[in-house]
């Protein structure tokens, strides 16, 4: 009897789940791709039931499931934050009490009443839900993982070791100390939105030169071995904060440059302090910083999963979960199976009541290839042709005027490790060498 | 305990929005209540050591570690 193990995240951002079938993944997606919500946070209940659909079981044939993070430290690691900002943190001590008092304080018993689960309810830690689908997701028998990001329970960077003998923690840096904080801080300085406009920084860093880099070294301070200091005094450092739609100027530009430079200094670092001769794999939301991934490509080889932030880490618990209910299996799990099934399956051509103005007609490809050789039928210019599965997080847009434009999404444009469908600000340093280089070199 | 229970059970079949007011007011208390002493102790605890942390944790995935949520 196939044993079945769902991976969950949900309630920060990027909610996601993942269902395994003997340590392969049956299907994997984000509940925004389904709730057409971006970033949703919400329990993904679509996508479990999508999941549970795929695999044609009940919630109660999963064995176990295991939420992405363990969520009382993660509560106490609030309860600090929440004092030491009093009594400005008012809103968001209720917002979020208001939350686990609605349930999520026993998060199990939730579980097993919502979703009606009867197997058994696990929680990984956060950052070894995001080593393990580095590792798990990566072509490698051996690496040494990194993961950074904004803070999990109370790490924020940890480093692993990873191998057929397990995943196993070597070293952590802890809350408040955190690049993703640093990263996302700047973020809001400079008027973008946290947690979804970190790339427009990267972006705009190309255009800048170093002129704040005393400043950043105050807000975050790099020691011997890859250690780091953050500090949060950026309106004294750094000036006043950039409204939302006032106009970049020269300031702007030369901070964002600052603080990716000092972001990639801190990598470097870390990178120079880890055990040599073995391949990285790296997770965490500022794995999703290319151009600091492209200048950790060049001191070694470098693996950087498809969806480093918290949604791929539903699939990472699902491998730890795995694991832990049978360690005797030998089976480990890996990329090959990421790479087949991370996402839902291509809509199947039927009628659906999308919009008055779109027609659906099933068609055979042949005919529909020999159909779009001959021109745009009448009234209409845009066709959007899916044939293989949808990618995991992006919601990819084509030109819609006067254009005509066939798709198909390759497993390996599929495992690009981008972020959002947007269009990014062109940077002169992220050539198209190290983008491809940073976006796993090792896919050759 | 009897009060308690029959209070949270009252607070239950209460409207949706008489439970999400109950609910404001009771966090306001604890906030202004509990927070700052909380935020005081911080202020005397020893301050944590920055940098790396070195851990060995070899049964971080074991079942009965990811069967507590602590």
């Amino acid at each position: 009897m196939p044993s079945y193990v769902l991976g969950l995240s949900s309630f920060y951002h990027d909610a996601a789940a993942c269902l395994l079938r003997d340590g392969e993944i049956v299907l994997a997606i984000e509940e925004e791709r389904l709730s057409r919500l971006k970033h949703d946070r919400r329990y993904p209940a679509r996508a479990v039931a999508a999941c549970l659909d795929a695999a044609g079981i009940g919630p109660g044939d999963v064995d176990a499931v295991v939420f992405y993070e363990k969520t009382l430290p993660k509560l106490e690691r609030q309860i600090e934050t929440w004092s030491l900002g009093f009594p400005r943190s008012f809103s968001a001590f209720v917002r979020s009490m208001s939350r686990y008092l609605d349930g999520r304080l026993d998060l199990a018993r939730w579980l097993q009443r919502k979703g009606g689960f009867r197997g058994e309810i696990l929680f990984s830690e956060h950052h070894l839900s995001h080593a393990a689908f580095a590792f798990h997701s990566s072509p490698f028998d051996e690496a040494v993982v990194l993961v950074a990001d904004g803070v999990g329970e109370w790490a924020t960077t940890s480093v692993w070791s990873a191998g057929p003998q397990g995943i196993a923690p070597l070293r952590e840096i802890r809350f408040p100390d955190s690049l993703g904080l640093f990263y996302s801080q700047v973020t809001a300085h400079l008027g973008f939105r946290v947690n979804e406009d970190e790339y427009k920084v990267m972006g705009l860093a190309a255009y800048g030169k170093d002129s704040f880099a005393r400043e950043m070294d105050s807000l975050l301070h790099l020691d011997a071995g890859g250690a780091f200091r953050s500090g949060s005094k950026l309106v004294s450092l750094l000036g006043p904060a950039r409204v939302p739609v006032a106009p970049i100027e020269d300031r702007h530009r030369d901070l964002a440059h600052s603080a990716q430079v000092r972001l990639e200094e801190a990598l470097l670092a870390i990178e120079a302090s880890l055990p040599k001769g073995l391949p990285l794999c790296m997770a965490g939301g500022v794995a999703l910083n290319g151009a600091a991934n492209a200048r950790l490509a060049e001191r070694r080889q470098l693996f950087v999963p498809f969806a480093p932030g918290d949604s791929g880490a539903a699939i990472g618990a699902a491998y730890v979960g795995w694991r832990a209910i049978r360690p005797s299996d030998v089976a480990w799990p890996r990329h090959s199976s990421v790479r087949r099934s991370t996402t839902p399956p291509a809509p199947r051509p039927r009628r659906r009541a999308v919009s008055s103005r779109v027609r659906w007609t099933p068609t055979e490809t042949r005919r529909l290839r020999r159909r779009l050789r001959q021109g745009p039928s009448s009234g209409g210019s845009t066709v959007a042709w899916s044939s293989v599965r949808a990618r995991w997080a992006v919601v990819r847009s084509w030109p819609t005027r006067g254009a005509r434009r066939c798709a198909t999404w390759s497993t390996r444009e599929s495992s690009t490790g981008s972020h959002s469908g947007r269009s990014r600000p062109r940077s002169p340093r992220s050539s198209s060498r190290t983008t491809s280089s940073a976006r796993g070199r090792c896919r050759g | 305990m009897m009060m308690l229970r029959r209070l949270l059970g009252q607070l239950r079949r209460a409207s949706d929005a008489v439970y999400r007011a109950l609910l404001l007011v009771l966090l306001s208390l604890v906030y202004v209540t509990v927070i700052p002493w909380y935020a005081l102790a911080l202020r005397f605890r020893r301050k944590r050591a920055a940098g790396w942390h070195p851990r060995s944790d070899p049964d971080v995935g074991s079942l009965a570690r990811l069967r507590s949520p602590f």
